[in-house]
């Protein structure tokens, strides 16, 4: 058995080599002999700081007893020095603990293990309650990289497959050395496409099972091109050579491009995603594994200490100290230490959001086969490939102080049931360049009317009537801003905040301090809410509220006067709704040519 | 898409997008929200009262359950009308609801984006006769509920939202 695992055990990149492997039916692959030791890690550090909690009443009397020159109390030594069964009955229970949990940890580990077949990767464990969870892969929609930072430290890292469904339908598999950890996730993600592939139409089931599975009236799961009204659409020409759609966004269009090309040169990609890029005028260069982005560590920190948060916790910080300071001066000691040391968990408060942000630090975006590859952390990395065919919105924002440097953030909202808040990044930090790259490969082309290139456009879109670009005065003039009746509700922001529309987005910009603009492709609304309350009523204003999946974006058109607002959510009904046809036809159009 | 019942002519894209006639929700419905309230204010103003007549030196203590006995018919009074506000219709390609006076607002659910729909139907709801339907699409924000709808009708609704849904279901 075990020749037999060992000989598993090492997956060569050789791709048709090993997708035979992994079809042999009923193999199981061991995971690393660490895994169990790993696993109850934190049962062990309980175990220290419990001992270490117990020793600590005798430390402390020992050196009270060093102190006061009485010598240490040695009572408990000596009691036990005089009974040596008991201390041999306790060692010995010590050494019968370590070998049980040995056998134990060995047995948990012999029934560990991983199986991949054509449909599903199946992860098993437990000793006594016996645990299999299985992962479909025409389900799965990502596979991370994890690397928690104990695990790290012996070169072990854990595939965390993202499948759809509800919010606990994560499954893992833990733990495998680094390397292959790596070979198993870039052979599965192959497998995945290849999966998925198969099944018809490339992104639309895969992503409508995101959200659907759980659903009782109607089930999301058919394929696209069951409807019976799919004869009655008036379908798009469109390219039946490449598998990509009008309304897919650049990266994904780029990816199944990738695939196409696939192992062409890097030049060969690189003009491509320029090509494509054009409407934003980004360039950029493919570096080592088709880098495109790297965000230093040192912009990282920069980025977060000039973030609203921490300054205006690092103000409160300086403004007590300094009434600290006063009240020393004035000789109100008793007042000014409690004060000082009052301030200090503030000033922690103030690190956990630094070293929040320190686990973007690194962060890489690499133009991968699988799609956008992204990994960061400073002291545990972890990797995954941005879900571009998810996307639901895109958005952009500047907090106060980076207008000094110049920088960005880039978030999106995202079809999926597990949402963890750090998640939803696309950029943490980045200049104006880097920014549009990276927005740019997550919507669809932009699409812009009237000659107005999508670069400009969205530079007004960011700064407003400051934009310096020479188009702003003509993409300025495709705003829509808020009628100065809202001056009322909106005092600050309402010159800034406005709405546009290309042929593919909805474009908003927001925030008056806190620069933002939000973009959402017209086929990814969901639904509509146009809405007045009485104070709006009063002012002959209305505002329409576009959903989008739950993320950092919530897209609202406000403000605007009565007529304008109904007039955009009746015809951005309409709009969204051709959007959504244009961008099922396309796909059932191609597996209809490819079955 | 021929089983939907199309209230405006389907030629004219402008006049279809226009609002359509709504459908208005049960009468009863405005009773089953009152009924249901009251469930709750006549314990409280029956408390308030024994209250007032256990201490009725404190002729003040009146004030309360008068207070709250006013504030259930303003509030029914409101309740009443608001159920009157609410409306829903059944487009080609999407429904729309209606909602509210004070705070008006009207959503638009595409058929295509529906998730799953639920009949909800409490025990006042049951008295009545009555159910609610729900709408459920991806985003968590589609405040999309149409209450006070018969039985039947409701299992209708729903049964037709299904359908449609399947039909149109379109990719994220």
């Amino acid at each position: 058995m075990p020749a037999e695992f060992t000989d598993r055990e090492q997956p060569t990149p050789e791709s048709a080599e090993t997708r035979e492997a992994v079809a042999a039916p009923e193999v199981w692959h061991r995971v690393h002999p660490l895994t169990p030791i790993m696993n109850s890690l934190g049962v062990l550090v309980v175990i220290v700081i419990a001992a270490a909690y117990a020793a600590q009443d005798f430390i402390q009397g020992a050196l009270e007893g060093i102190a006061t020159g009485e010598g240490v109390d040695l009572t408990a030594a000596d009691w036990l020095r005089s009974h040596p069964l008991i201390l041999l009955a306790g060692l010995g229970a010590i050494i019968l603990i370590v070998l049980v949990a040995g056998v134990c940890s060995w047995l948990a580990w012999k029934v560990m293990g991983y199986r991949v077949d054509e449909d599903a990767l199946y992860a098993r464990s437990g000793l006594v309650v016996k645990k299999q969870r299985k992962a479909r892969l025409d389900r799965v929609q990502s596979i991370d990289l994890k690397q928690k930072l104990l695990p790290r430290l012996f070169g072990l890292a854990e595939l965390v497959f993202d499948v759809a469904g509800g919010s606990d339908s994560n499954v893992s598999l833990k733990y495998l050395s680094r390397r292959k950890a790596e070979v198993l996730r870039d052979e599965l993600l192959g497998a995945v496409r290849d999966v998925k592939e198969n099944r018809g139409a490339p992104s639309a089931p895969a992503a409508d099972s995101a959200i659907g599975d759980t659903a009782t009236g109607v089930t999301a799961t058919g394929v696209a091109g069951d409807g019976p009204d799919a004869a009655s659409v008036d379908a798009p020409p469109v390219d039946l050579s490449v598998p990509e759609r009008r309304g897919d966004s650049i990266g994904v269009r780029l990816t199944k491009r990738l695939d196409a090309i696939a192992g062409g040169a890097a030049s060969e990609v690189e003009d491509s995603l320029n090509s494509m890029l054009a409407p934003y005028q980004v360039t950029t260069e493919l570096g080592r594994e088709g880098e495109i982005i790297r965000v230093p560590v040192h912009r990282v920190v920069a980025a977060s200490l000039l973030k609203t948060e921490t300054l205006i916790t690092v103000l409160i910080f300086l403004g007590l100290l300094v009434a600290v300071g006063v009240l020393f001066v004035l000789g109100l000691t008793e007042v000014a230490v409690p004060l000082f040391f009052g301030v200090l968990p503030g000033l922690f408060a103030a690190g956990a959001v630094v070293k929040k942000d320190l686990g973007n630090a690194n962060f890489v975006v690499r133009m991968t086969e699988s799609g956008l590859s992204v990994s960061h952390g400073l002291f545990s990395t972890s990797r995954k490939v941005i879900p571009l065919d998810r996307v639901q919105a895109v958005s952009l924002h500047q907090p106060l102080l980076w207008r000094l440097t110049g920088w960005w953030k880039a978030e999106y909202n995202i079809a999926s049931g597990s949402d963890a808040a750090d998640t939803n990044l696309l950029l943490p930090v980045g200049d104006i360049d880097q920014a549009l790259l990276m927005i740019g490969l997550a919507l669809p082309e932009p699409q812009v009317e009237d000659g107005v290139s999508a670069r400009s456009l969205i530079l007004s879109a960011m700064f407003d009537r400051k934009s310096t670009d020479p188009e702003a005065p003509a993409a300025e003039a495709l705003f829509h801003g808020q009628p100065p009746s809202s001056r009322i509700i909106d005092p600050v922001v309402w010159k800034r905040r406005a709405y546009t529309l290309t042929s593919a987005l909805l474009i908003l910009r927001l925030g008056a301090l806190e620069r933002r603009v939000d973009f959402v492709p017209h086929e990814r609304v969901q639904s509509m809410q146009y809405r007045q309350g009485p104070l709006q009523r009063a002012l002959g204003l209305g505002t329409v509220a576009v959903h989008s999946t739950a993320g950092p974006i919530n897209p609202r058109v406000t403000h605007q006067s009565r007529d304008h607002a109904l007039r955009f959510f009746r015809e951005h009904a309409e709009r969204t709704r051709l959007a959504r046809q244009r961008f099922d036809a396309e796909a059932r159009e191609f597996t209809e040519n490819h079955q | 898409m021929s089983t939907t019942p199309d209230p405006s002519p389907p030629t004219e894209a402008a006049e279809r997008a226009d609002f359509p006639d709504f459908n208005r929700v049960s009468p009863r419905y405005g009773l089953k929200e009152i009924v249901g309230m009251l469930f709750l204010a006549i314990p409280v103003i029956i408390a308030g009262l024994v209250l007032a007549i256990i201490f009725d030196e404190l002729t003040w203590l009146h004030l309360i359950w008068i207070g709250i006995a006013l504030l259930t018919v303003i509030i029914a009074v409101i309740t009443l009308r608001q159920a009157k506000a609410i409306g829903f219709a059944e487009r080609e390609d999407d429904l729309l609801i209606r909602r509210g006076i004070m705070f008006h607002r009207t959503t638009v659910v595409p058929y295509g984006r529906l998730q799953f729909v639920d009949v909800d139907a409490g025990p006042v709801d049951r008295m009545f006769g009555l159910a609610s339907v729900k709408l459920h699409t991806a985003s968590a924000s589609t405040d999309a509920n149409i209450p006070g709808l018969p039985r039947d009708e409701a299992e209708r609704l729903r049964d037709s939202l299904a359908g449609l849904g399947q039909a149109n279901l379109a990719g994220l």
